[in-house]
């Protein structure tokens, strides 16, 4: 990539400019390009989001939206996954927690739904920190102490977890109260 | 008290038996005279009257006659004092008669030339009647002429003697009343000599002691003069700082109220300030409400990028661009969201500063106010020091002036000072020369004493003498 500061006849300013959007162009191309080599590789590009203080990543394509709720509607003698049900666009979607967490009466955040073959869901995320491209090479086994939990595939080296939605819809020990 | 009485009536009988026989009175005498008295009483009335008229034509003896009836009782007790005289008793009885008489005489002052010119004129009188009852018998005549001027001399000598011995005790009393006085009149000399040479002494004493006072007064008044002097010449220096502080402390009133103007323009500066600042504090709450805004805005982008992104994948192969496009979406609104926490941390730094600006400026109008209190404070107390120092100027000139006053009363005080030294040293001159009177009065004294003793000594044996 030819820099812009090679072009001549700027001045001092203009070259100024020119060296900023030239860094801007250097950092995104760091951030968005890589190697040819890696263009075989298995790249999965997953939504990362955090529930109770954990990192949690879903692959982007096990999911149909990602909405904002305010409000969810409680569910008794339900399993305590289930935190209740919201409305998404007229179809009631039982929405998860990933941890044990307390029925509240509403909890503001982030709904993320999938929609697989065993139907809707949608997980409760406390915050969406973005999505990433992972190597499916980082991503590890799943370590023994969550060895009964089906629905995590793997960690990252920085600890992220790693779901699949469509195992975790098929938990039939979700639906237990 | 008997025996002295009987001795003293011894001694009268002794001394008129003595006189008796000196003039030569017999028993014979005395029948010749007791014969005579009924002769004499015959003519005695026309006797006294002819006395009296006698006694009337002579100023001496007229001036004892105060009026008719006084004669009459005189002529009354003169006819008894003829009788007793031809009674032929002259005993004791007669005799303190007779020397009653000679006392009477000489407490009236009836000298005895008029008492024996009396008994002349008496026996002239008597002689007629005399010669009448007699004349026929020449030796009876003689006889009886020789008795009665036995009895006459004997009578004229006891009414003398008793004149005499009256008028020595009277001029003895006279002269004992003298003395006394006189020696009182010593006494009281004496004492009041010596009070005097005391007194003056004293007095001069006195005297020293005032010129050494008022030399002392001269000298303690000539300090004061010059501590007054001192003092006036203090008060000016006192009178040209106060003036210089007057002008200082009006340039510093002056000074003090530009000060307060000062304040005042900088209060109102302040406050404008402070307004300015909560105008911008407000701009600032709402620019972080815009801010607010777009921060929710990046993120419903973000979500939206998300969504795109799902969408994007699930469109598989033909949907890679889109993917690229909600990729970049989501940068943008990742950058948006960092700028606009980024604006939200300055403009919380500019919230917490225009704060800070807001309390140092309403710290600064409270400072400004309690500046402007201070300097009103100042400009009170400077006005008030100014009103002090005027009233020192004031009394500085008072000081000035009663100092002046002063000095000159202490000059007139010098002056009556000498006077009075001056009359000091002359009453001091007049003490001594009292002194010295009051020295000589009692060498007098002592002169008068002298004397009375020689006086008394002279009554003491004359006194003697009569006693013997």
């Amino acid at each position: 990539m030819q820099e812009l500061s090679e072009v001549g006849g700027l001045s001092a300013d203009a070259k100024l400019v020119a060296d900023q959007i030239n860094e801007i162009l250097n950092e995104r191309a760091k951030r968005f390009g890589h190697d040819a080599a890696g263009e075989n590789e298995n790249l999965i590009e997953m939504i990362v989001f955090t529930q109770a203080s954990t990192q949690y990543a879903v692959p982007l394509e096990m999911l149909s939206e990602i909405r904002i709720i305010s409000k969810i509607t409680y569910l008794p003698l339900v399993s305590k996954s289930i935190m209740g049900v919201v409305n998404v666009r007229g179809r009631i979607t039982a929405i998860y927690s990933l941890g044990e967490q307390k029925k509240m009466d509403s909890h503001s955040g982030y709904a993320l739904i999938g929609h697989g073959e065993a139907g809707h869901i949608a997980i409760w995320a406390e915050d969406i920190l973005g999505a990433e491209s992972v190597l499916a090479s980082d991503i590890r086994s799943t370590p023994i102490s969550l060895s009964d939990k089906e629905y995590i595939t793997g960690v990252g080296s920085n600890g992220m977890i790693y779901l699949d939605l469509e195992k975790f819809v098929k938990n039939n020990k979700l639906y237990i109260a | 008290m008997k025996n002295e009485k009987t001795s003293n009536d011894n001694q009268q009988q002794w001394d008129i038996s003595k006189r008796k026989k000196f003039v030569g009175i017999k028993s014979d005498d005395e029948t010749r005279l007791k014969k005579l008295q009924p002769i004499a009483a015959k003519g005695l009335d026309a006797i006294l009257d002819n006395l009296y008229i006698h006694f009337q034509s002579f100023p001496e003896t007229n001036k004892f006659l105060q009026s008719e009836k006084h004669i009459k009782n005189l002529k009354a007790a003169q006819k008894t004092f003829f009788m007793e005289l031809l009674s032929g008793n002259y005993e004791a009885e007669y005799l303190e008669t007779r020397l009653s008489v000679g006392r009477t005489h000489e407490r009236i002052g009836l000298e005895p030339v008029w008492y024996i010119g009396a008994y002349l004129t008496y026996l002239n009188l008597l002689m007629p009647s005399i010669f009448e009852e007699y004349g026929s018998k020449p030796k009876d005549c003689q006889a009886v002429i020789q008795s009665l001027t036995k009895v006459i001399f004997l009578d004229m000598g006891f009414a003398i003697e008793t004149y005499i011995e009256a008028m020595k005790l009277r001029e003895e009393k006279m002269k004992i009343e003298f003395v006394t006085a006189l020696d009182q009149f010593s006494a009281t000399l004496g004492s009041a000599s010596n009070s005097i040479v005391a007194a003056t002494a004293e007095q001069s004493a006195t005297i020293n002691e005032q010129v050494s006072a008022v030399q002392e007064v001269t000298t303690t008044v000539a300090e004061v003069k010059q501590t007054s002097l001192q003092a006036a010449e203090n008060a000016q220096g006192v009178i040209k700082s106060a003036e210089q502080a007057v002008k200082v402390s009006a340039d510093g009133t002056k000074a003090v109220e530009s000060s307060i103007e000062g304040m005042h323009d900088i209060q109102k500066q302040v406050e404008a300030i402070a307004d300015k600042i909560l105008g911008l504090s407000e701009q600032t709450q709402q620019i972080g409400e815009i801010i607010q805004s777009v921060n929710e805005i990046a993120e419903q982008s973000k979500l939206l990028a998300l969504n795109a992104a799902i969408e994007a994948a699930r469109a598989g192969e033909h949907g890679k661009g889109f993917s690229v496009v909600a990729s970049e979406i989501r940068n943008l609104a990742d950058q948006s969201k960092q700028s606009t926490n980024q604006v939200r941390g300055i403009l919380g730094e500019i919230q917490k500063a225009t704060n800070s600006a807001v309390i140092a400026t309403e710290e600064g109008s409270k400072k400004v106010e309690a500046g402007v209190a201070l300097a009103n404070l100042a400009g009170e107390n400077i006005h008030r020091l100014s009103q002090a120092i005027s009233e020192s100027s004031d009394s500085g000139k008072t000081i000035a002036s009663s100092s002046q006053q002063q000095t000159a009363g202490m000059e007139q005080i010098v002056a009556a000072m000498a006077q009075i030294r001056d009359a000091s040293t002359d009453s001091l001159t007049a003490v001594k020369k009292s002194e010295e009177i009051a020295k000589g009065l009692e060498e007098l004294t002592g002169q008068i004493d002298v004397l009375l003793a020689t006086f008394k000594n002279v009554e003491k044996k004359e006194i003697e003498w009569k006693f013997a």
